[in-house]
């Protein structure tokens, strides 16, 4: 089951976030969503495909999440959340994706490079980094926008289709 | 559709500078399009994946290896392929401003999957990992410092923080460390201050967990009310009903989680180990109170383990037992080496005498030594002792040892049924 787990961090870690776009919270149910799958593992049939099996689970950890969040920190309403859960993919097509990424980023300028980096160093927030590049967080995201644009394309070129 | 205020609103999303009525909008275009629910969803794939870059190494192909075939045999690990990854060395420009945990030492370790992990090397967030055998020492930059033994499964989550899956941890948070946390399937646990100890393991269905406090104090968050556990304090948290609760005795026996100690090294190449092993019958009890002769020859030694795989083996109640150790060859054999047990400090149970036997095709069995094991002392420190008895050489595959007196609790009376033989290890050698 550990081998299980692990190989499919990045497809559940990209489930939950798309599902609670809040980066601490979505940290939160994917170590919680762990716990529950070691817990349940000898519940799984394996004649089921893992991930149907772990989302499922996931889904169910994300609901609590956002039931014991305050509701400030919600984004998406109810019925958007379940609609996306219905609608994710269940391939495990995350980890070809996390390498064109690593190429990707090597493709980069420097100062593109360097600043969506910083961009994700955890505890960093657009306010601050804003404020480090004398910019307005607005000024900022515009340009975050074009460096993602940029990976986002070199990815799907990299991997030879689109993103699923 | 717009697309170019789509892209806005995820944006928005991304870098937290959605107001109210953007946030509105943006539910209302998600919900309307399929295609705008698709843009979102990959605009999140590769959110996702730069979130994680930033806590976790990258898997690289190249570090893919295939798991040992020798563990596919060891009980309950068979599933350990592939664990983590640890990749990116490759990438210059890879790094980690955020603090984390190192692996400070380790002592024989064997690490599940393809792990590679060197002393003073950062730990990876957010993946499972497991330590097959040995001793490995992680030190957070609190000050934390977590011993854990193999076999154990493990996850680093947060920068203060450890997940332990199954297998035995003891944590020292030291002043400066105090909060640090501890996740385990039964609950949480926060260090305030203190070394404590735990043993996570399980009867088979439910999470059974124990913890004994060293020095210091231990919130249990796990039970309602998050009562505390001061020095000397040992429990074992199991569930109950809806929720969790403490218990300070385990199938009415006093629980004890041993401070962990670094495995004592096999003089010579012991034979035995991880070789099947066979017996009449073994000790089952309730909360995963089990003991099964394949514990003998596992390399772990000194009544550690926890609920549902610990190190020793038991007989059933009031029988001297035996089993049968196949060492898989027939080979020459002149020496084996006996660890007994006191049953987790519980003394109730342990060998007192014994007379050991060879055959070449289990048999015909041959006697070769006969011997007596002392009692182990629960109050000494240190590693249990091995006991060695060597014989004139002989040519066998299958090491039976048959139990001839076994040892009691010293002040329970006769008709108390928790007694009989029982050994911690095995170790066989050709010379």
């Amino acid at each position: 089951m550990v081998g299980w787990i692990a190989s499919h961090q990045a497809a559940l870690h990209r489930f939950i976030l798309s599902l609670l776009p809040d980066r601490s919270l979505a940290d939160d149910v994917l170590q919680e969503t762990n716990l529950v799958l070691w817990r349940k593992a000898a519940e799984y049939d394996e004649s089921r495909p893992f991930l149907a099996w772990a989302f499922a689970i996931a889904r169910f950890q994300v609901m609590a999440a956002r039931r014991d969040a305050s509701r400030d920190r919600h984004v998406f309403n109810d019925q958007l959340v379940e609609l996306l859960a219905d609608e994710h993919p269940t391939a495990n097509d995350a980890t070809p994706l996390e390498e064109a990424l690593q190429t990707c980023l090597g493709r980069l300028s420097e100062g593109n490079r360097a600043l969506i980096l910083a961009r994700y160093e955890p505890g960093t927030s657009v306010q601050d980094l804003a404020k480090a590049h004398s910019k307005s967080p607005n000024a900022l995201s515009v340009v975050l926008l074009r460096i993602r644009k940029l990976l986002e394309e070199c990815i799907e070129r990299q991997l030879g289709t689109s993103i699923p | 559709m717009n697309s170019d205020r789509l892209d806005q609103l995820i944006q928005g999303l991304l870098d937290g500078t959605l107001d109210n009525a953007s946030k509105e909008e943006f539910n209302i275009r998600l919900m309307e399009s399929m295609e705008a629910r698709d843009r979102y969803r990959r605009a999140m794939a590769i959110h996702s994946a730069l979130t994680r870059r930033g806590t976790t190494a990258v898997p690289g192909a190249e570090n893919v290896v295939a798991f040992p075939a020798k563990a596919s045999r060891m009980r309950r690990l068979a599933t350990a392929a592939a664990v983590a990854i640890l990749g990116g060395a490759s990438a210059f420009y890879f790094h980690h401003a955020s603090p984390r945990a190192t692996l400070a030492t380790t002592a024989d370790v064997v690490w599940g999957g393809s792990i590679h992990l060197a002393a003073n090397e950062s730990l990876p967030v957010g993946m499972p990992l497991e330590l097959l055998r040995g001793v490995a020492e992680l030190s957070y930059p609190s000050g934390a410092q977590v011993t854990l033994e193999g076999p154990c499964r493990f996850q680093l989550d947060k920068p203060e923080a450890l997940s332990v899956l199954h297998g035995r941890a003891s944590v020292h948070a030291p002043p400066g460390a105090q909060g640090f946390r501890v996740d385990t399937p039964g609950g949480r646990f926060v260090d305030l201050g203190t070394r404590f100890g735990l043993a996570v393991g399980s009867d088979g269905a439910s999470p059974v967990i124990l913890t004994e406090v060293y020095e210091g104090e231990v919130r249990v968050d796990a039970v309602a009310g998050k009562p505390r556990l001061v020095r000397g304090d040992a429990r074992a948290l199991l569930r109950d009903g809806g929720g969790s609760q403490l218990f300070a005795s385990l199938d009415a026996e006093p629980v004890s989680v041993p401070k962990i100690v670094s495995p004592s090294a096999a003089a010579g190449v012991n034979l035995a180990l991880g070789k099947p092993v066979t017996s009449p019958g073994y000790c089952i009890r309730p909360h995963g109170s089990v003991f099964p002769p394949e514990n003998l020859t596992d390399g772990r030694t000194d009544d550690t383990g926890v609920p549902g795989d610990w190190s020793f083996w038991l007989a059933p109640n009031g029988e001297n037992g035996e089993f049968t150790v196949d060492l898989e060859n027939v080979q020459p054999i002149a020496r084996i080496s006996l660890q007994n047990t006191a049953n987790r400090r519980i003394d109730d149970r342990g060998t007192a005498s014994f007379e050991a036997f060879v055959s070449t095709d289990n048999v015909t069995f041959t006697p070769v030594v006969a011997g007596d094991l002392p009692r182990i002392d629960v109050h000494a420190p240190g590693p249990f002792p091995f006991h060695d008895f060597t014989f004139a050489a002989v040519t066998a595959r299958y090491v039976k040892v048959v139990v001839t007196d076994h040892y009691r609790h010293a002040t329970r009376p006769a008709s108390d049924p928790s007694h009989g033989g029982g050994l911690n290890e095995i170790r066989i050698f050709s010379e």
